[in-house]
């Protein structure tokens, strides 16, 4: 039977997520759907809430520090999202549960945020059987991290403006089919999501185009330049409606 | 009340204390109805809104919760965390029809008016139709839903007003 353990320190997490197949629960809202449905039984889950600092956003010389445990309608996130609460993320209800960090590592369920986080320059933080580390939110596998790690936290860059347009069924209660994501600032950039749950793509040398307010074609051009052959029309149409925003926020985008 | 202990897997839920499962992958809902507390429960995986209860005074669907994370907390179904207000404003408006939904729309509709409309602010009918993402009725069209938390809004409202005076 699946047991439940509740650390209280980072270390204690690090060691109970080596436990055989242990699940590391933060926010869960897609870890118990996942259990519901699959009849899953892990030998551990390790809960996060109790984690002293875990619900903890920390930010010094326009960099934010978001803990595990702070949830996607935190409202001292609302920087990183445009300056509201990011309403194209699942309901309101998931959104006071389900957290940033866990979203960026679930194995469960597509990683809406990470566009986003990516255009901020993210990296997680990541305890390990090695000790700590960080990597880039993008760099994350498919099925998650490896047996035995915990994301503790996220790191980025607060922008000074942020724009986020995807392609979706609904504006709100459908996934992202494809997004792009861009954001100004120091060591923010672009980044591209192709398809449901697909990988976020970085898009290099975004910075430069993202500055100037000619640059739309640039940037469009190196957001399809990153983007796969059957998605690059949209990318660039979508890139070019990210530009508009960041430089005419007033606008149509 | 005692207060509930994380470590012996204890909850309240209406105020009534209930044990909670040591061990188990089940949810705040199957363990809910475990205890003869009836929720319905339409999608399992946190889309629907028909199981949504107050967990610590904030709503939420229950069938997202691991019931390891109720340790420790309050639980508040339908049966207590309803507002008259808006339950008489959802009767006079026929904001009911089949039912299915109607508890969780009422939890969070309540908590609304709570949080807000008691406090002094007002309620738009954006407000509701925003807090009504994720609760799905297939039979009202929820214009209905929306007129009768706008009506019990101003009601409230004007009820703390006056007992400000």
């Amino acid at each position: 039977m699946t047991r439940h353990v509740f650390p209280a320190t980072w270390e204690q997490a690090g060691h109970a997520a080596l436990d055989g197949d242990a699940v590391v629960v933060g926010g869960a809202t897609s870890v118990q759907p996942w259990l519901t449905s699959t009849g899953a039984q892990p030998s551990v889950l390790v809960h996060l809430r109790d984690v002293a600092g875990a619900r903890s956003v920390d930010g010094m010389a326009g960099r934010l520090r978001i803990g595990a445990m702070v949830p996607v309608a935190d409202p001292a996130l609302r920087p990183v999202f445009g300056g509201t609460e990011p309403v194209w993320f699942a309901t309101p209800a998931v959104r006071r549960r389900a957290t940033v960090v866990g979203n960026a590592v679930s194995p469960f369920g597509p990683r809406e945020v990470v566009p986003v986080l990516a255009a901020c320059g993210a990296r997680l933080v990541v305890l390990a059987e090695g000790g700590t580390r960080s990597i880039d939110v993008t760099a994350v596998p498919p099925n998650g991290l490896e047996p035995g790690a915990v994301a503790c936290a996220a790191e980025l860059a607060v922008p000074e403006r942020i724009a986020f347009r995807r392609v979706a069924l609904r504006p709100r209660l459908s996934r992202t089919e494809i997004g792009v994501a861009a954001a100004l600032g120091d060591g923010c950039g672009a980044a591209i999501s192709v398809g449901v749950g697909g990988p976020t793509l970085v898009v290099e040398g975004a910075a430069e185009f993202l500055r100037d307010p000619a640059g739309s074609p640039g940037f469009a051009a190196a957001c399809c330049s990153a983007a796969p052959d059957p998605v690059r029309q949209l990318v660039g149409g979508l890139a070019v409606r990210v530009h508009r925003a960041l430089h005419e926020p007033g606008g149509r985008s | 009340m005692t207060a509930p202990d994380v470590r012996a897997a204890t909850c309240t839920v209406d105020g009534r204390p209930i044990t909670l499962p040591q061990t188990g992958t089940e949810s705040l809902w199957d363990v809910l109805e475990d205890h003869g507390v009836a929720l319905p429960l339409g999608c399992a995986s946190g889309h629907c809104g028909s199981c949504t209860v107050l967990l610590d005074g904030v709503p939420v669907p229950s069938c997202l919760v691991p019931h390891a994370e109720a340790r420790g907390r309050s639980v508040a179904t339908v049966a207590t965390a309803a507002d008259d207000a808006l339950v008489a404003a959802m009767a006079e408006h026929g904001a009911v029809q089949c039912g299915f939904c109607s508890p969780g729309i009422v939890v969070t509709l309540s908590w609304l008016l709570r949080t807000t409309a008691a406090v002094g602010q007002p309620i738009t009918a954006d407000d509701v139709r925003n807090a009504l993402t994720g609760h799905l009725c297939r039979c009202t069209g929820y214009t209905a839903v929306v007129q009768a938390a706008v009506s019990a809004a101003s009601k409230i409202s004007a009820a703390s007003k006056a007992a400000d005076r």
